[in-house]
């Protein structure tokens, strides 16, 4: 930031501050030489201005070798004997006091030159401390704006994080046992204390759990801090105004590098909505399995109604015709040609009650299927969404092992449906009042032949013993209300597409129904073929 | 087995085998009957006038039989009725019950049960017949008497002395033991209490004291 100075450009490398000297010197020669300014008589004024110049330019050294040069030349040129360098005795006063005026003008110039420098270096430095002075303000000005901005994005992110705590009704805090360190508004919200009022002690909000749940939640709380464990559990807790709510509370603990246990952090969430609904879900489930059962029931009794209505016809004419059989042939003149004609009707009458019977069984078989390409996965696990609330009121435990590449067949959806489910309802049946473990497993897989095979395998009662091939005769049943044809029918409708039911005693307890169903079985051409 | 024996049973089954054997049934025991597949069938043939009562199947083509009990007690056909279903259930029994069936039997049927039936129907209905033939020659008789004759009666049988319907009437006492003694013969009531009770049969109106 200086100003520029001709005079003050900055010192020049010695050797040419020497040079400067000797140049001077021999210019201030030259021109005092010259005949035509008469300046032979006095030269002084000049060797001294280059002694000047030298000394201003290179500082005392080169100060003093002009001194020494000038007085040299000056000697030579222009004291008597001129043109030599001896000197009469009675110029030396002359010679000296050139010297001595030299040296202090050289002096004068170097002293003068030198508080300059300083001062400019001092002026220099004063710059230079300003500039610093000035980056440092700036750098304070940017660190001040940063600081701002990350403030405000510190807001904002806090915001965010309260808006999204509001929204999933979660809320965050921070604590060790005995004390409570932080709790987020959304926290507070959720276990009823004012966000506004301060942190709650610990002792009221530990008042507050419900009293069945307190021994539970100390217990999680103590053996997770013995552990320096993650914990999670569900307690109750009682809002200021008596309402009771369902919180799910998640903590993880923060350890220091040492190992110590610092403080647990975590989350809360108001689940009360969520459990009523899993209620909800639940018993609706209930209710579905409910329906489904009576809805077997009904077409089990509608089934039979009509079963028998067809089937009682021609045997009470046949009944009713062998009475009047025996009364014609009773009679006081039996007349043998009434009796006759009864018994036709008779032999008609069984003939047609066989007839109705197979005409049924053929129904049953090839009787009305609705072919469609099913995938024998997504029955089971139709099925099993419709039965877990069943399972689950039996404490049954549900395992399935789908095979992810099992073949589709073409089949009748519902029969399908009713026969998984047939099987999956008499697996519970068997497991209801069985003792140990109630598991039931649903498995499918790929089988030889381009067949898939399915496997219900429960762990109950297991098979009637010594009557393991008359359970899927009809009408047979170990139910107090089953009506023996369940498994009858499942038969049925797996043969009639095509695949085999059959069942295996299991080891150590319970029972394996098994059922291979060809892939894309094409029923009609079953249709087809002669019975 | 009489020879002026007029009773009849009637059948509706759609089923022409179990008409056949229940008919044959009957005709072996010595009962007339008649059978029908609809129920149309049978409102359409002229019926003999005798005793008579209705086997009829629950389960008939577009109708149903507890529809068609009904259908014939609102047209005032009072016809005794046994039902035979294929498969009855309990509230279909009782229903069927309530509106007055003779009996409900479920096929295949016992003989004994049918014959029982069918006899006990007859009999309802028999008894049914005499009480209207009764109840329609009393009212010829009634039709018989004059205005006077009708009125000394409802007087009579509300309790009231000759004296008093003398008074009532205006006559003479002698007049009204004549008329009153006119009406008793005219229907053929031994007693003041036979012509009581033959009042209340005819829903006389009882006078006025």
């Amino acid at each position: 930031m200086s100003r520029h100075n001709p005079l003050l450009w900055p010192k020049p490398p010695v050797i040419w501050s020497y040079g400067i000297a000797v140049l001077s010197v021999a210019v201030a020669l030259t021109v005092s030489r010259l005949p035509a300014i008469h300046l032979q008589d006095a030269p002084v004024s000049l060797f001294l201005c280059a002694v000047l110049l030298s000394a201003w330019f290179g500082g005392i050294g080169p100060g003093l070798f002009a001194t020494a040069v000038s007085a040299l030349a000056f000697n030579y040129y222009f004291l008597p004997p001129t043109h030599s360098l001896t000197l009469k005795t009675d110029e030396i006063p002359r010679l000296v006091i050139f010297v001595v005026s030299a040296l202090f003008v050289g002096s004068v110039s170097a002293a003068e030159r030198s508080a300059m420098e300083s001062l400019r270096r001092a002026r220099d430095d004063l710059a230079e401390k300003l500039r610093q002075l000035q980056s440092t303000n700036e750098a304070l000005q940017a660190e001040s704006r940063e600081r701002k901005s990350a403030q405000e994005s510190l807001r904002r992110s806090e915001g965010y994080l309260a808006d999204a705590q509001r929204l999933s009704q979660t809320g965050s805090w921070a604590s060790v046992v005995g004390e409570i360190r932080y709790l987020s508004e959304e926290c507070c919200r959720v276990l009823g204390f004012d966000p506004y009022a301060g942190q709650p002690l610990y002792e009221t909000f530990f008042q507050r759990i419900h009293p069945g749940d307190q021994a539970k939640f100390r217990e999680a709380v103590e053996t997770a801090e013995r552990n320096k464990a993650d914990f999670e559990l569900e307690y109750r807790f009682v809002h200021p105004r008596g309402e009771l709510r369902d919180i799910h509370v998640i903590g993880h603990p923060v350890v220091s590098p040492s190992g110590d246990l610092v403080e647990f952090v975590g989350t809360v969430m108001d689940v009360t909505e969520r459990k009523r609904a899993e209620k909800e879900r639940e018993r609706l489930r209930q209710a579905q399995a409910d329906l489904a059962r009576v809805n077997r029931m009904t077409t089990m009794g509608e089934l039979t109604a009509s079963l028998a209505h067809e089937v009682n016809q021609p045997i009470a004419a046949a009944v009713t015709s062998a009475n009047s059989c025996i009364r014609w042939l009773d009679a006081d003149v039996p007349n043998l040609e009434k009796a006759r004609a009864a018994a036709a009707r008779i032999v008609n009458d069984g003939t047609r009650a066989a007839e109705i019977i197979s005409r049924i069984r053929l129904l049953f078989q090839k009787g009305t299927l609705q072919l469609e390409v099913v995938d024998v996965n997504e029955v089971i696990k139709e099925m099993i969404s419709l039965l877990r609330g069943e399972a689950m009121r039996y404490a049954i435990s549900v395992y399935t092992e789908l095979a992810s590449d099992l073949p589709r067949v073409m089949g009748d959806r519902v029969q399908l449906q009713q026969v998984v489910m047939n099987l999956m309802i008499n697996s519970i049946d068997a497991m209801k009042s069985a003792d140990g473990t109630r598991e039931l497993a649903i498995k499918s897989q790929r089988a030889e032949n381009e067949h898939l095979v399915v496997s219900v395998t429960d762990t109950g009662v297991g098979l009637p013993p010594g009557q393991a091939d008359q359970i899927f005769n009809a009408f047979f049943t170990t139910k107090p209300h089953g009506t023996g044809m369940g498994l009858r029918i499942c038969r049925s409708i797996v043969e009639s597409h095509g695949g085999r039911l059959w069942a295996a005693e299991n080891s150590p307890q319970g029972a394996s129904f098994y059922l291979t169903l060809p892939a894309k079985f094409d029923a009609r051409r079953e249709f087809e073929a002669p019975a | 087995m009489m020879a002026d024996d007029n009773r009849i049973v009637f059948i509706i089954d759609d089923d022409a085998s179990v008409r056949a054997s229940i008919q044959d049934l009957l005709e072996a025991t010595g009962l007339r009957s008649e059978s029908f597949g609809t129920a149309e069938e049978f409102l359409r043939c002229k019926r003999p006038d005798g005793p008579s009562c209705l086997v009829l199947d629950v389960k008939l083509p577009g109708v149903n039989g507890l529809d068609f009990q009904r259908r014939l007690a609102d047209a005032g056909l009072r016809i005794p009725i046994i039902f035979i279903t294929g498969y009855g259930d309990i509230p279909m029994t009782v229903k069927a019950m309530k509106s007055g069936a003779v009996e409900f039997l479920t096929k295949p049927f016992q003989e004994r049960d049918l014959l029982d039936a069918v006899q006990q129907g007859l009999d309802r209905d028999r008894a049914t017949r005499e009480e209207q033939a009764n109840l329609a020659e009393l009212r010829q008789r009634y039709e018989a008497l004059t205005a006077r004759e009708r009125e000394v009666m409802s007087m009579v049988v509300s309790g009231m002395l000759n004296k008093q319907i003398a008074a009532e009437l205006g006559t003479s006492e002698v007049t009204v033991k004549i008329q009153r003694g006119r009406a008793m013969k005219k229907m053929k009531a031994g007693s003041v209490a036979e012509l009581v009770k033959m009042a209340g049969l005819l829903d006389v109106p009882s006078a006025e004291k």
